[in-house]
């Protein structure tokens, strides 16, 4: 995953984006069910162009997700007539995304306690 | 479609063992590429430019492949339930008594970690759901029916029935394929519970097996009712190894 800075294109650290990677997409889902491309842009929108997700990245996330029955699929025609594969949070999604919220709020808030000293 | 584009699903793919994941993968990055090109095209970018600008963007397919390939090929533990459904008593044999204690048995063999919600109808969403204890009434098939037509596939994803005559799985099984949406819940019928079936219990199987169903969950019939330590323990004792080797084919 990569955020820009004052135009400029940076890398975060693979650990950071690995463990908030799935947060961002249950996150997204929650609000509405969506494609691979359009969770990117979603995202990319979001946080104001700050995270750029790669198509790498994204797509075994997504897989990892429904695979574990924390996301729901299915397919619909889209406009230029190719299948569009479409994401929906289950139930247990819901549940682990609040885990993950609370982890994400527990961990950050400690995390800004000692850089902030 | 485009040859490079062709290539390039086929190696971000190649990974994933099962034909019908790899192709389902290939047709959603296919989308997404396609999707790309058509805007880059709209923005004036050439077509062939556009297609190596989305598939370069898309990262090494090598990656990908290796990423998709440990997420799909990966071997899960298999989520089960099982739930006592109580029956009424309904005389001789205190089927109640024996179905309660035969739940309560496969929930201790099978590492079921839901030993205090035997009878209970709420569960949490789990692969495979193991129903105990059903009988031939018609109010219990009625009941059981609607249980079944209730579920969906985020909560089972398949339902194995231990039951005492062979006859009332089959009405419960044909009564909910007649009315749920058989594509949500894979449930069939195995061969062999046909040992102890009658002609007409074999035409009922003949019949649910018209529906279109998958082909993965199993009935097992207990040629007699279980009565703990009384004669029954070879039925129970074959019960529980065809459901462990069941699970196990599942994992």
């Amino acid at each position: 995953m990569y955020f820009f800075q004052k135009g400029v294109k940076l890398k975060i650290r693979k650990e950071l984006a690995k463990g908030s990677a799935s947060l961002l997409v249950l996150s997204l889902l929650a609000q509405e069910d969506m494609y691979g491309y359009q969770i990117i842009k979603e995202l990319e929108t979001k946080s104001k162009e700050i995270f750029c997700m790669k198509e790498g990245t994204l797509y075994p996330i997504l897989h990892a997700l429904e695979k574990d029955g924390f996301l729901s699929s299915y397919w619909e025609n889209s406009h230029n007539a190719h299948k569009r594969k479409y994401y929906k949070i289950t139930e247990n999604g819901r549940k682990e995304l609040q885990e993950q919220k609370q982890e994400w709020n527990l961990f950050s808030t400690a995390v800004n306690q000692v850089v902030k000293i | 479609m485009n040859k490079e584009l062709e290539n390039y699903l086929s190696q971000a793919t190649a990974q994933i063992s099962d034909p019908e994941e790899a192709r389902l993968a290939k047709m959603e990055l296919e989308d997404h590429i396609m999707t790309k090109v058509e805007i880059m095209c709209l923005g004036g970018t050439s077509e062939e430019a556009a297609y190596q600008k989305a598939i370069s963007e898309m990262g090494s397919a090598k990656t990908l492949a290796a990423s998709l390939g440990f997420v799909h090929n990966r071997k899960y533990p298999i989520r089960c339930h099982i739930l006592y459904y109580a029956p009424k008593h309904t005389g001789l044999f205190h089927p109640e008594n024996a179905c309660r204690q035969l739940a309560h048995d496969l929930s201790e063999k099978l590492d079921c970690p839901c030993h205090n919600c035997l009878d209970q109808p709420a569960f949490h969403a789990v692969d495979i759901l193991i129903i105990v204890g059903l009988n031939h009434h018609r109010s219990t098939s009625l009941h059981m029916h609607k249980f079944i037509k209730s579920l969906t596939k985020e909560q089972v994803h398949q339902i194995i029935f231990v039951t005492l005559p062979l006859k009332t799985a089959c009405s419960i099984l044909i009564l909910s394929y007649n009315c749920i949406n058989t594509q949500t819940i894979n449930t069939s019928i195995a061969s062999d519970s046909m040992s102890v079936g009658s002609i007409s219990q074999t035409l009922l199987i003949k019949q649910a097996q018209r529906q279109d169903i998958g082909t993965i969950g199993e009935i097992f019939c207990l040629r007699h009712f279980y009565m703990p330590g009384f004669v029954f323990s070879s039925e129970r004792e074959r019960t529980l190894n065809s459901l462990k080797r069941i699970l196990r084919n599942c994992t």
